[in-house]
Order: C-alpha cells, then sequence, then structure tokens
C-alpha cells in the first residue's frame, strides 16, 4: 500500500473577494485560508520559502479552530455598543519581500496540504502614471467644431453685412 | 424702401427671439453661478492639477450669460425703434459676446476630459498629494477625506490602489495601515467600527467601491451644465444673430 506519490490531505489557498476580503495579496504579507475544522486543536505550523532562500518555518503559529454547528456561519460585524461578532476567515503571514514569489504549505500533526505557490504584489511607482490627456471624448469633438465653424460662419456674415451695407449707401 | 409687411414680420419675429434669449441668458447665468458654487467641493481636485476651466468657464459664462441678456433687451428696443445703427451695435456686441461664450464651452469640455476621461489623472494626485506637506497637500487630503466619508468609498478605482502603488501616504505611514482609516466604516460617534478588521481589508468593516464614479459624475454634471446648456444657447443665437443680419439689411 505505498503510495507513490504525495497526496494533499487538505487544500489551502488565498483568500479572494467571494471570501469576503478585499484582496488577498498585499505587498509584504499574504492571506490564507485555514486548514478544516475536522483537524481541531491540532496545532499548525507553516513552511514557506522564497524561490531562492531557505525554508522558513513557523511552529505551532495557531491551533485548528472547531467545527461550528453550522459550517459555514455567516456574520455579519455588528456595529452596535451591545455586541461585536466575527467569524475567522484565515492567517496572515507578515515579513515578505515585495513582489517575489513564495511556496507555503501548512503542516498539521501528520497531515500536510498542498504546496501554494503565490507571489506578493510587485508595488508600482505612482509618478509612472500616464496622466495626459486620454482620448477626446465626443462631446468635446462636436462641440469644438460646431463652435468653431459657427463663429467664423457669424464672423464672414457680419462682414459682409456692412460691407454690403456701406457700399449699399 | 423695403416692403412694410416683411419687415414688420421680421421685427416680431427678432422681438419674441430676443425675448426668448433674454431668458436663456438668464438662465446660463443663474446655472453658471451654481457651477461656480461648487456644493460637492470638489474644486481642490481641479485646482491642484492645473486643469480647472470648467470653473473658469463657469465664471466666463456668469457674466456672457447676464450680458446676452441685457443686449437681448435692447435688441427688442433696436428692432421696434427701426434703427440701423441701434442694429449695428446690437450686432457687434452680440458677436463679442457670442466667441466669449464659445471659448467657456470649449475650455470647459477640454478640462472635463483632461480630468476624468480616465481615472488615471485623479489616480496619480491622490498618490501623490494625499497625507502631503503643503498646501496642495492639505488641500486634497481634506477633499478626500470628505469624499470617502459621504460617498463611502475608498481610493480611486478602489482600495487596491493604495497596495498597488507607492504613494505619499505609504512613506509617512509605512505599511501597516494599507489604506487611510477613512476607508473603513465608522459608527455613529465617528470611532472606527474595527481597526485590524479594515487594516486585513475585510470587506464588512470597510468600503471597497471606487470614489472615481462620484467624482467623474459631478465633474461631469458640471461641465453638461456649462458646455452642452451653453452650446444650445449659441446655436438659438446663431439663427437670432443671421436673422438679425438679415433685418439690418432690409431696414
Amino acid at each position: 500500500n505505498d503510495s507513490l506519490f504525495i497526496t494533499c490531505e487538505f487544500q489551502v489557498s488565498l483568500l479572494k473577494e467571494s471570501d469576503g476580503v478585499v484582496t488577498g495579496r498585499f505587498a509584504d504579507s499574504l492571506l490564507l485560508s485555514l486548514p478544516p475544522c475536522d483537524l481541531a486543536t491540532q496545532s499548525v505550523t507553516l513552511e514557506y520559502n522564497n524561490t531562492d532562500v531557505s525554508v522558513k518555518t513557523l511552529v505551532n503559529i495557531f491551533k485548528v479552530l472547531p467545527c461550528q454547528l453550522r459550517r459555514d456561519i455567516i456574520s455579519t460585524i455588528e456595529n452596535n455598543a451591545q455586541f461585536t461578532t466575527s467569524r475567522n476567515l484565515g492567517y496572515q503571514v507578515t515579513n515578505l519581500t515585495t513582489g517575489s514569489t513564495y511556496r507555503l504549505q501548512y503542516v498539521v500533526g501528520a497531515e500536510k496540504s498542498n504546496i501554494l505557490e503565490v507571489s506578493t504584489r510587485q508595488v508600482k511607482d505612482h509618478n509612472q502614471i500616464d496622466s495626459g490627456l486620454p482620448a477626446r471624448s465626443g462631446a468635446m469633438v462636436v462641440i469644438t467644431v460646431i463652435l468653431s465653424v459657427s463663429m467664423l460662419i457669424l464672423l464672414v456674415a457680419l462682414i459682409v453685412t456692412v460691407a454690403h451695407s456701406l457700399g449699399g449707401d | 424702401m423695403a416692403d412694410g409687411k416683411g419687415t414688420t414680420c421680421l421685427m416680431v419675429i427678432l422681438i419674441l427671439g430676443n425675448i426668448f434669449g433674454a431668458a436663456a441668458g438668464l438662465a446660463l447665468c443663474a446655472l453658471a453661478i451654481w457651477v461656480a458654487v461648487d456644493e460637492y467641493k470638489l474644486y481642490p481636485i481641479s485646482g491642484v492639477s492645473g486643469k480647472d476651466d470648467i470653473f473658469a468657464g463657469a465664471w466666463i459664462a456668469i457674466f456672457t450669460g447676464f450680458a446676452f441678456f441685457c443686449m437681448c433687451v435692447f435688441g427688442i428696443l433696436a428692432a421696434a425703434m427701426k434703427s440701423r445703427a441701434l442694429m449695428l451695435t446690437y450686432l457687434i456686441l452680440m458677436l463679442i459676446i457670442y466667441i466669449f461664450e464659445c471659448a467657456s464651452c470649449i475650455t470647459a469640455v477640454t478640462h472635463r476630459d483632461y480630468l476624468v476621461g480616465n481615472s488615471n489623472l485623479v489616480k496619480k494626485q491622490m498618490l501623490k498629494y494625499y497625507a502631503a506637506d503643503g498646501d496642495s497637500g492639505s488641500r486634497i487630503t481634506l477633499t478626500w477625506n470628505k469624499v470617502m466619508k459621504e460617498v463611502e468609498c475608498c481610493g480611486t478605482d478602489g482600495p487596491v490602489d493604495w497596495i498597488e502603488y507607492n504613494s505619499t501616504f505609504r512613506e509617512m505611514y509605512g505599511t501597516d495601515y494599507p489604506w487611510p482609516t477613512h476607508c473603513c466604516k465608522r459608527k455613529n460617534n465617528y470611532e472606527v467600527v474595527n481597526v485590524e478588521a479594515c487594516k486585513n481589508g475585510q470587506n464588512t468593516t470597510m468600503f471597497t467601491k471606487g470614489c472615481f464614479n462620484h467624482i467623474e459624475s459631478v465633474f461631469s454634471r458640471y461641465t453638461w451644465a456649462i458646455s452642452w446648456y451653453g452650446f444650445a444657447v449659441l446655436m438659438f443665437m446663431f439663427w437670432l444673430l443671421i436673422l438679425a443680419m438679415v433685418y439690418y439689411l432690409i431696414l
């Protein structure tokens, strides 16, 4: 019964907008999903490395949370003074380098997750944003052309009128 | 010399046209005053960028709108008195006002395209001046804080702008807060609901839509008031002036 290949016991992924966050990739941190609740009360270790550097291990960062009675409990953050409810979304890995690729893996007891390969955001320089005139809108072209033509017509018509009346006298 | 019936008919048309023109001119003046007052208080965004001719166009339109009103009243007088000299004065002055109003319309719509054609200029300005020192910095910061609070939005296209690019805000406050705390939802006593959740980007505790839609719609509204309404008034005045020239010729 030897396996010839490693099977992933559970999945780890980056948090997305559908999980209720703006983004899972920051410039210097990443938001990872939590191990499933059936591994509850076991301690979690995270191993990750930058593609060129040695493996970092964060040991016993948290204990896997127990299953809730309702699995996908959706709760809102109440913002009155009486109480605040919250739900746990993920784990934030901090102190990462900007714009580099990381490979991360949870280890819970004997079980390992898949290796997640993801890169942090590359911060761009705001001075590089091109703020020149974008395409001219139709409104601008129409107004400019029609008004310029009308100004010209009126000027010419006035000159002709005055010349005609002076010449006619 | 000219046949009396034709002249009288044209005179009546001119008088009616001038009455309508006077009303339109006065409305233009009033609308331009509304734009110049800037109830949405977004002037600093255009002022700091140097592309503030939407408001310059509004100021010109205040004066040309009122001038159209005065000249149309004068035109009623000139047409009724059947005087060539008065009609010539009317025509020349109306043309001068016409040219100024054209300038107002064209410059307002061109600067609107510069400012809000796409979100780049507003985004660059926000990243550069928000939380910066100096006069421009404080004006932009106050304007953005007001917009983020009232419209319930964050960043130009979204909160991701703050982490996608570097900014003066990032330089001053480091990476602890990915975006300003004005992006976070607040309780009625102005306290932030949950600072840690807001820093992580949980979308129940912060505003996730971008502010550009609101900014773009406000500037567009001002521009349509000045440039499209001004255009409509000018198109009417064009035909009125052509008729006035014909009247002058047959007087």
